[in-house]
């Protein structure tokens, strides 16, 4: 195999100089994207936690007033005492 | 977009700066290590597959790189190798063996034993051949560079390197085969039951059986194997000679990045050295001859000791040296030596210069961040991006020391583990492991240690995030630097090869710039007059040299700085070196350029180098010690005590197959924080759950053993939920601790202090773990804030649960402790809430208390209970102090039994002992009386729904005691009372007529049970009484209270002062404006929704009315108790004034029995009962009808009158007169001042006469709403 000349091959080097840059570029966008895509996922599950906590709380807090509803009358057993002292209708 | 559609390169890379934009908030702070879900890594490491590219290189280079690639293929198979040999795990123990030559399914057995086997066994025989020809290769190379003709030629620093490199692999190789048992086992299992089944039938597999056999039984194999094959070359200890000059020039200049280089380059000159050493050759001679410099070695093996081999295991360097065959001590002057100590052994020492390394180069990395993050520019300038290279390379270099630090510690640490005589913590019979790892550490070293891995992962945090900014910098900076290098710093040395006619120099030179240069125009400016041998002329000549966002390739690295070694080398094959030819300046030119550019492969990687750099996972990894205790069963002593050598409370355990997690590195030290509960380190808790992360990624990705990944994985399941449970439970009784210390009184706290007794809370900085919504583990996200929250909230119940149940424990003055716990309980939640979401209060409070399905909780109960089987009967009032006090010596009815108090820990209650003790002291002040406190707490607990339940209550109890125990002695004693009973003349004087009323009543004085019975039970009512008037008391003040507090917000202003001339209208109206903001109504119907309005105006209509009607409860009381004064019990019989069978004339004979005066020894009614007895019986006569009689005409008071006038003292039948009237002149007051009350509350009612109306007041109002 003959060696090609000397400019060819400086050429190619410089060609090979400039087809890498070009990976080089693409590669670190790719890697801004992950790290976005990273963040995102952080912001998220931060939202999500607070979201879900939420929830969570007010399911809680539904579950508590449902029990406080089957009391058994709680509207009819009273302040005994206080009923003899309702004003009398006349 | 569509997808046909096309983006331009421009757009997209813009596309992807725009990102950059989006604001992503994540408000946990960051105290973890780098969490990440997605990793990308890109390698462009060729392995020299591209060196045919560079045809203009010189041709021995070129060649040089083909063996490189070989070489390096052949390393990372050794690597996988021993990976293979380190994880291996016996098998043969899990297979069953054939117990005799009889069994019947010992076939079945055996050929299940080699189909489970061989392809195990295959991966040793593989494992054979590689060594095999590695040795072979290695030993090829070392025979061609040592071959006589090119003994004295150049050999490169890359190619030294990697010859260090199979050193040092065959060193771990070994070690590794040597430790290995379970191979041996394994394959010998393998091996009986292949030959019982006759599977090796050709007579050369039988011999390769044979050969692996042999070959893992032997110990050293492959280093005697290695050791002889070299001692067959003539002059391979020139060549060693060389490999370990380098690794120790490389050490000594810092020549290497992470710590698996540093510690090779150690593992190389003691492995190097000992290979050398033979018969032929003598390292003590050679360093005679100044071929190697056995003083700095030993030094490097003194700082040194210890290096880790593989995983868990190490090796002291120096030993190699103590077995070779020359080994002369006196040459080794440090390292043979035990004392002092190498530093390797105290992180102490290290410790403050790794802080103060720390904080410079933060606070360096933080200026320049935030430079970057506030300005936006498309590159930097050379000199910018060559700083940020540099800061990017010291960064690396500070995390790896760092890390080196760390794992030569715990090398060197489980070499030299501890014994029960040097740490006495540490039991005698604790296991090899526990003796390494779990007491092998000060505390002081685990607090160092979690700094440095704090201070680790922190700073990886950092680069990381800059990571973009950082590639950026070095590709452009190396980029920039190797073109001015190639295409400008050479010209010079070119021109004066060409012009010197030097053609080796001239060819290196042309080489290297056609191997990399860049050039602007595509191909080296012929015009140059530099490449004729001529200095730039008049015009002066210039090269622009291009900038590119890209460094070289890995190949075009090695071929260029190998070709420019060549040219400073001092060794080239017998002639005169090329360094002579060169003149200083361009020497020193070339080698700077060399030294700078040996990082650049670690820069140009950065995202590799930078995991490389921070990588603890070896920190968990035990194989080792596994395979040293794996056969063995395991002694445990499962009593606490005092261990000694005689222990005789040893269980033997099961066989071990993985250690507990109390041995493990990074829960030692997780928990070491958490036991601790150094406010300091609390917020590093979450860097060592980091390490399992670092080991689970090693097993995915290094390792790839699913089964080690497992056992990763379960063992953070354990951890992890320790952590959780011990987090959340100190979180809870700091602030615990707090809220209570913040309750307690100051100068009562500082009064403890000063005794010694600590009641504050301690710093505790759990903010911001309490804020971590996503901690990474192992790929999962744990919400660790929302689990610590539930925690708490059960925690919340429990504490509200014991403060009831103590409450229940005890009698009725517990209950302004439970109020005070109550509120200790809500103040913390109060704290706690700031970070975490928990159930409401009020909510807790209602549950624990069972008053969510239940009209009344435990706590109304309880009081109810206390009062009918307590208090009733055991209370006496008294109405100086107004309170009631238990009976002194005399109990009536049977002793109360409650359940008995369950312990609880201090955290549910007060926070601590000395919170506790505290407490206890100042509730202590509160036992034994009912007072206005205790009534007070009762109203503000039992709130109105409660107090009513209990007041209905002790109506039905006082009903009962009308209409039974009072009624019937009522009519018993009415039986005993003579007929008549008149008021005896004033001429009788007073004497006479205590007399004749003696004689009169003697009956009832005499009445066994009147004193005993009787009172009692009328003490019982009037306690009744006195409690349901007491009770509205409270309540009424309580009530006061509430609106004097919500006035100012209902527009209820206090009437100012008005000096003379001034007009109280205008100032009133001054005080309105000044106030307005806080009027609730008003503001909310401006600034809020019509709803809220609503709800506003409703809120303040209810607070206003709460006093308008005017209820009163004890006239209730009072009328209800008048209801139960009839018939049938109490019918009313016909009037005389003569006639005793009215209720007064009963009460006044009792009265007269009563102020009978008794004698020193006895007890007074007074002592016996309280004024209970009084308010009964009058509140009976009161609302009988009868008081005006009864003051007329009773006895007791008639002999008052009496004696007023006469002034008699005697004795009459044992009765001292004066002493008598006395006590009655004492009672009639008592008597008058009960009517007077009664009087006030029948009033109403008796005006009314059975019509009931209420008492309207007018609503408090403001004169404002006066006018309107």
């Amino acid at each position: 195999m003959s060696t090609p000349p000397r400019e060819t091959i400086q050429k190619q080097i410089q060609q090979d100089w400039a087809n890498r840059e070009y990976i080089e570029v693409i590669t670190g966008s790719i890697k801004k994207i992950t790290d976005f895509l990273n963040s995102f996922d952080m912001s998220c599950r931060s939202r999500l936690a607070t979201l879900n906590e939420k929830l969570t709380s007010l399911e809680r807090k539904i579950d508590y007033l449902e029990a406080c509803k089957c009391q058994p009358g709680i509207q009819t057993q009273d302040m005994k005492i206080m009923e003899g002292t309702k004003p009398v209708e006349l | 977009m569509s997808v046909s559609e096309k983006v331009s390169l421009s757009d997209a890379l813009s596309n992807v700066d725009v990102l950059d934009e989006l604001t992503l908030p994540d408000e946990q702070p960051c105290i973890e290590a780098a969490p990440c879900s997605i990793l990308y890594q890109a390698n462009f490491d060729t392995n020299f597959e591209d060196r045919n590219g560079f045809v203009t290189g010189i041709a021995k280079y070129i060649e040089e790189a083909t063996v490189h690639a070989n070489l390096n293929e052949l390393l990372e198979e050794g690597n996988a190798h021993a990976v293979m040999l380190y994880t291996w795990r016996c098998c043969s123990r899990a297979i069953p063996q054939p117990r005799s030559n009889e069994q019947p399914d010992r076939v079945h057995i055996y050929e299940r034993t080699v189909q489970v086997l061989a392809p195990e066994v295959d991966k040793l025989l593989q494992f054979m051949y590689f060594q095999r020809k590695a040795i072979e290769r290695f030993c090829g190379e070392v025979r061609r560079l040592c071959h006589a003709e090119k003994r004295r030629d150049f050999v490169s620093e890359a190619y030294l390197l990697t010859l260090g490199k199979f050193v040092n692999m065959f060193a771990v190789l070994d070690e590794l085969k040597n430790m290995k048992s379970s191979v041996k086992n394994d394959y010998s299992t393998y091996r009986r039951a292949a030959q019982f089944l006759k599977v090796m039938s050709d007579s050369q597999s039988l011999q390769e059986s044979q050969n692996l056999s042999m070959f893992l039984a032997t110990q050293n194999k492959i280093r005697d194997t290695v050791k002889d094959a070299l001692e067959k070359i003539n002059g391979y200890e020139d060549l060693l000679a060389d490999v370990v000059n380098i690794c120790v020039h490389m050490f000594e200049t810092k020549m290497y990045l992470t710590p698996s280089e540093k510690h090779m380059l150690v593992k190389v000159m003691g492995f190097g050295l000992f290979l050398m050493d033979s018969e032929v050759c003598n390292i003590n001679r050679l360093d005679q001859k100044k071929k190697i410099r056995l003083d700095r070695i030993d030094r490097i093996f003194k700082n040194l000791e210890v290096v880790p081999l593989f995983g868990d295991m190490q090796i002291a360097p120096f030993n190699y040296i103590k077995r070779s065959k020359h080994y002369d001590p006196s040459k080794w002057p440090l390292s043979s030596s035990p004392t002092p100590l190498s530093p390797q052994a105290d992180l102490m020492v290290h410790l403050p210069q790794i802080r103060e390394e720390h904080q410079n180069y933060i606070s360096e990395l933080a200026r320049y961040s935030n430079e970057v993050t506030t300005t936006f520019k498309e590159a930097g300038s050379d000199a910018e991006n060559k700083a940020v290279t540099e800061l990017c390379l010291r960064g690396l270099q500070l995390l790896s020391s760092w890390c080196s630090v760390l794992t030569e510690l715990c090398s060197w640490k489980l070499l030299h583990p501890t014994d029960h005589a040097s740490n006495p913590r540490c039991p005698p019979d604790a296991e090899e492991y526990e003796r390494a790892t779990r007491y092998n550490y000060t505390s002081e070293e685990k607090f160092a240690m979690i700094e440095v891995i704090a201070m680790i992962k922190g700073l990886q945090v950092l680069m990381a995030r800059m990571e973009t900014v950082f590639a950026d910098a070095a590709r452009r900076g190396v980029f920039a630097e190797l073109q001015d290098f190639v295409q400008l710093a050479l010209r010079e040395p070119l021109r004066k090869a060409i012009k010197n006619k030097k053609d080796l120099i001239r060819s290196i030179i042309v080489s290297v710039r056609e191997t990399c240069g860049d050039w602007a125009r595509g191909c080296e400016p012929q015009q140059d007059p530099a490449l004729r041998g001529k200095k730039d002329g008049e015009a002066s000549f210039t090269i622009k040299v291009p900038r590119r966002n890209v460094g070289p390739s890995s190949t075009q690295l090695y071929m260029v700085r190998t070709q420019l070694e060549a040219l400073i080398s001092d060794k080239s094959g017998g002639r005169r070196t090329l360094r002579k030819d060169l003149d200083a300046g361009t020497l020193t030119q070339i080698e700077m350029f060399h030294r700078q550019s040996f990082y650049w492969s670690y820069l140009l990687n950065l995202s590799d180098s930078l995991a490389k750099c921070c990588d603890l996972s070896q920190l968990w990894y035990r194989e080792f010690y596994l395979e040293m205790t794996m056969g063995r069963k395991v002694n445990k002593c499962m009593v606490r005590h005092q261990h000694n050598e005689e222990c005789n409370d040893l269980v033997t355990m099961e066989k071990r197959i993985q250690f507990p997690i109390e041995m493990s590195m990074p829960w030692i030290l997780t928990d070491h924080i958490l036991r601790t509960k150094e406010p300091a380190m609390m917020e590093y808790v979450l860097y060592p759950l980091d390490l399992y992360n670092d080991s689970a990624q090693y097993a995915l990705t290094v390792f790839r053993k699913q089964f080690l990944y497992d056992e990763v994985e379960a063992e953070v399941n354990l951890c992890f939920d320790q952590f959780v449970y011990k987090l959340s439970e100190q979180v809870y009784a700091h602030y615990k601790q707090l809220a209570a210390s913040m309750l307690l009184d100051k100068r009562y706290r500082a009064e403890c202090a000063a005794r010694g007794a600590s009641t504050g809370a301690g710093a505790g900085r759990y903010a911001s773990l309490l804020r971590q919504r996503h901690v990474a583990l192992l790929g999962r996200h744990v919400d660790l804030c929302a689990l610590v929250a539930q925690r708490i909230n059960s925690d919340m119940h429990r504490a509200l649960d014991a403060a009831v149940a103590k409450f229940e424990a005890g009698d009725i003055t517990g209950v302004v402790e439970l109020e005070g716990l109550i509120s200790v309980n809500r103040l913390c939640h109060k704290l706690l809430s700031r970070y975490l979401t928990l159930d409401d209060f009020d909510a807790i409070l209602r549950e624990s208390d069972h008053g969510v399905l239940a009209p009344y909780g435990r706590i109304t109960l309880h009081v109810f209970w206390e009062l009918n089987f307590d208090f009733l009967p055991n209370y006496c009032y008294n109405a100086a102090t107004d309170r009631f006090v238990k009976c002194r010596g005399i109990q009536f009815g049977v002793g109360v039994s409650r359940e008995k108090p369950q312990q609880y820990g201090h955290a549910l209650l007060w926070g601590s002992k000395q919170l506790s003790l505290a407490y206890s002291a100042q509730y202590a002040q509160y036992s034994g009386f009912v007072g206005a406190q205790h009534l007070h707490a009762l109203v503000r607990l039992l709130g109105y729904q409660g107090v009513a339940v209990v007041v209905s209550e002790l109506l039905d109890v006082a009903r009962g005691l009308l209409h039974g125990t009072i009624a019937q002695f009522t009519r018993a004693l009415a039986a005993a009372m003579p007929r008549h009973c008149k008021l005896p003349r004033y001429d009788y004087g007073s004497n006479g007529v205590l007399g004749y009323y003696h004689a009169q009543l003697t009956d009832i004085v005499q009445y066994p049970d009147a004193r005993t019975e009787l009172f009692h039970a009328f003490r019982e009512l009037g306690n009744i009484i006195l409690f349901c008037m007491l009770i509205e008391q409270a309540l009424s003040q309580e009530e006061v209270t509430d609106l004097l507090h919500a006035a100012p917000f209902q527009n209820i202003l206090p009437r100012p002062f008005a000096a003379e001339g001034e007009k109280l209208e205008s100032k009133q109206k001054r005080l309105e404006a000044k106030y307005a903001a806080l009027q609730i109504v008003q503001n909310v119907d401006k600034y809020g929704t019509a709803k809220q309005g609503q709800l506003s105006r409703e809120g303040d209509l209810l607070t206003r009315e709460r006093l308008c009607c005017g209820l009163s409860l004890f006239s209730v009381v009072l009328r209800r108790l008048r209801g139960c004064l009839s018939a049938p019990q109490w019918p009313a019989p016909p009037t005389h004034t003569d006639d005793t069978n009215e209720f007064h004339r009963l009460w006044s004979a009792l009265q007269f029995l009563y102020c009978i005066p008794v004698g020193e020894t006895q007890f007074t009614v007074e002592e016996l009962f309280g004024e209970g007895l009084h308010w009964a019986g009058c509140t009976i006569i009161a609302l009988l009808g009868q008081q005006r009689r009864f003051e007329a005409l009773d006895f007791c008071y008639h002999i008052l009158r009496v004696q007023r006038v006469d002034g008699k003292d005697e004795m009459v039948k044992d009765i001292p007169l004066k002493r008598m009237v006395d006590r009655i002149r004492r009672f009639q007051v008592l008597n008058s001042q009960i009517f007077g009350v009664l009087a006030r509350h029948l009033a109403a009612d008796e005006e009314r006469a059975g019509v009931e109306h209420v008492r309207c007041f007018p609503p408090p109002s403001a004169p404002q709403h006066a006018m309107n």
